[in-house]
């Protein structure tokens, strides 16, 4: 692994893994932003400190866990201290428990994908980090064994929260309960 | 990936919405440094209004008060003030992510930054906020001693004119205190949840 290798290469090891990293997950990390904040300008400012973290980070990476959870763990990292940093008024946030108990609009079938995308961000953006972090692994499509590992949930409470998932996507999006995993 | 030609799945809206990944590069890396340390300065900058406008009230008050008492007071806060500085602001310019945030859990390493923001709050109320409130409690003290000795005759002059201005000042720190002491109980809250979550999880 090249997490390991001597401190002679360590500089150019950290610079491999990060530019591995982010061509893999540059994408899922520029999603998990838009998870985070919702104003572009401020968004950009995240996603640029998730990168420059994540850079930094893997001058410490040595394989005790995979780059995937790696590469989550710090993203989740640095945009919940930025959640923790702009929320003024942290109370606001929800659980899922809680968001599952809110009326939701059914916005119809065949909503533009826009719009889908702007109310599944903002439903997003209702919940408190570590739902977020769950439904965020959701949508990606990380099985609940990883996301156990990224949120560190056993899988109990990960199934737990999966089905709550599936049940406030399924009333908002029209979307069956089974389909998901 | 899902395979789901339903364009209402949640799972395929999120996958495929447009997105422009953003590599570091190392004119990125020392351009975000020097942002990082110029937010730093911005808010250590910021952080210095409170021990300023406690040197102005103490200074003012050992100018003109005359028991010994008063000034020892005025003294106390003084330094309260600025050792509260260190207090409140250690650990600023290390905008490093804690060594171990990526062999953290999502879960500990939240809860870390939950309980470092209640911790940096109380911090605030004990240094910050401490000595504002002991330098206008005790210049109030100096102005109504000065009422009484004098009966009321200087309360005409400079004094009085600080009437408002104070009054605001006791408004903005009782506001402060409020704000401050709901949004520790929010986090003590979140921790208490959190705490939950992982006893759950070790069941």
């Amino acid at each position: 692994m090249r997490g390991t290798e001597s401190s002679s290469t360590g500089a150019e090891s950290q610079d491999d893994l990060y530019r591995d990293a982010a061509d893999k997950f540059g994408s899922s990390l520029e999603r998990l932003a838009r998870a985070y904040e919702a104003d572009p300008e401020k968004r950009r400012d995240l996603s640029q400190d998730i990168h420059f973290q994540l850079w930094r980070s893997f001058q410490r990476y040595d394989a005790r866990c995979s780059v995937r959870t790696w590469v989550y763990r710090v993203a989740h990292h640095v945009a919940a201290s930025h959640v923790l940093r702009e929320r003024r008024t942290f109370s606001k946030l929800v659980s899922l428990e809680e968001l599952e108990m809110l009326p939701g609009k059914d916005h119809g079938q065949f909503a533009d994908q826009g719009v889908n995308l702007e109310r599944l961000s903002m439903l997003i953006q209702q919940l408190k980090p570590l739902d977020r972090q769950v439904i965020i692994s959701y949508l990606e499509d990380i099985d609940a064994e990883s996301i156990g590992e990224i949120t560190g949930l056993s899988s109990g409470n990960v199934a737990m929260r999966i089905h709550r998932i599936k049940n406030i996507l399924a009333r908002r999006f029209h979307e069956g309960g089974g389909h998901a995993k | 990936m899902r395979n789901d030609s339903s364009g209402n799945d949640p799972r395929t809206i999120w996958q495929n919405q447009p997105t422009e990944p953003s590599v570091m590069t190392l004119e990125k890396i020392r351009r975000k440094t020097q942002e990082l340390r110029a937010r730093t300065r911005r808010t250590l900058l910021r952080g210095i209004t409170a021990p300023l406008l406690v040197a102005g009230i103490s200074g003012y008050g050992i100018a003109s008060g005359d028991s010994p008492m008063m000034r020892a007071i005025f003294s106390f806060t003084i330094a309260w003030s600025m050792a509260g500085q260190y207090f409140v602001n250690r650990g600023m310019w290390s905008a490093a992510l804690p060594d171990d945030a990526a062999l953290s859990t999502g879960l500990e390493s939240y809860r870390r930054e939950v309980e470092h923001r209640r911790d940096l709050f109380g911090r605030f109320l004990l240094w910050t906020l401490g000595p504002v409130v002991l330098a206008l409690t005790t210049f109030i003290a100096l102005l109504l001693s000065f009422g009484i000795r004098n009966r009321g005759m200087p309360l005409k002059g400079t004094l009085l004119n600080m009437v408002p201005f104070l009054s605001l000042l006791v408004i903005w720190a009782v506001g402060v205190f409020v704000i401050r002491m709901r949004d520790r109980r929010e986090l003590q809250r979140e921790i208490n949840e959190l705490n939950d979550a992982e006893r759950e999880s070790a069941r």
